[in-house]
């Protein structure tokens, strides 16, 4: 899960770790609640779901390998917190270079004088 | 299907090679790739592409006579940005010649991180985004 070998691993890891911790509706769940509510322990966490605080730990544990959350240490309890600038940077990568491409193809059809045609 | 890549299809009623001249000759990619493309045209060829203002670096990987041509670019100087386009020309079973391109991005380098904490997107927007990414990844996986 975390970030080891040379860097080219680092950086490809990176990518299938985020979308590793991603896939997992409740590290979806737990992530969304750290953005939307803040910062939080696990014990209060596992307080609002079905789960042991244990696997709410391993849960959060895993959004830290995948860049996505922080741990800190507060007196007995250890507070995470959201960090969701991976995410954010491959939706504005996704978002710049679909649109970019959009526009590309409009003006290739336009210079094949918009002959009938379809994309997707 | 991978988050990480883009995908686009058009079909068009020019003629597959005259569309093939058109996605791997720098002179027409220029009409519409980007603002400017010079590039030397074989396997391992550098060059430089402009469009909308951003300047790249580009490495041809493969040209072949399949109609089918990849290169890895990136934001110039910054090779940890660099993403890798495949352009292939066919043709579709009614006779009309088709262009498949597909964008990947292998890596999410620190400085793209970087970035997107720098646009200092409001928080809203990002509880949006991860929303958004969530419903798309559910739907895929």
């Amino acid at each position: 899960m975390g970030l080891h070998g040379g860097a080219r691993v680092d950086a490809v890891s990176a990518l299938d770790d985020l979308f590793g911790a991603l896939s997992d509706p409740t590290r979806r769940a737990l992530l969304q609640g750290l953005m939307q509510n803040g910062p939080d322990t696990a014990t209060r966490l596992a307080a609002d779901l079905p789960l042991t605080r244990q696997a709410v730990v391993k849960h959060l544990q895993a959004l830290v390998d995948a860049g996505l959350a922080t741990s800190k240490r507060d007196g007995r309890e250890v507070r995470y917190t959201a960090t969701p600038e991976p995410l954010a940077a491959v939706l504005s990568w996704l978002m710049e270079s679909s649109t970019q491409w959009d526009r590309r193809v409009d003006r290739l059809r336009h210079k094949l004088q918009g002959q009938g045609s379809a994309a997707r | 299907m991978d988050p990480t890549t883009i995908t686009r299809q058009v079909d068009l009623d020019t003629p597959a090679d005259e569309l093939w001249d058109m996605v791997s000759d720098p002179d027409q990619m220029a009409t519409w790739l980007g603002d400017s493309v010079d590039v030397d045209m074989r396997p391992g060829g550098t060059g430089t592409v402009v469009d909308d203002g951003i300047v790249r670096d580009i490495e041809i990987d493969e040209v072949n006579e399949s109609r089918r041509l990849s290169f890895t670019w990136w934001e110039s100087g910054d090779r940890a940005t660099a993403s890798r386009v495949e352009f292939v020309v066919g043709t579709t079973t009614d006779g009309r010649s088709r262009l498949t391109i597909t964008e990947t991005l292998p890596d999410l380098s620190p400085r793209m991180v970087a970035r997107a904490s720098a646009t200092r997107m409001r928080w809203e927007v990002r509880v949006l985004s991860l929303w958004a990414c969530t419903v798309a990844l559910a739907s895929m996986r």
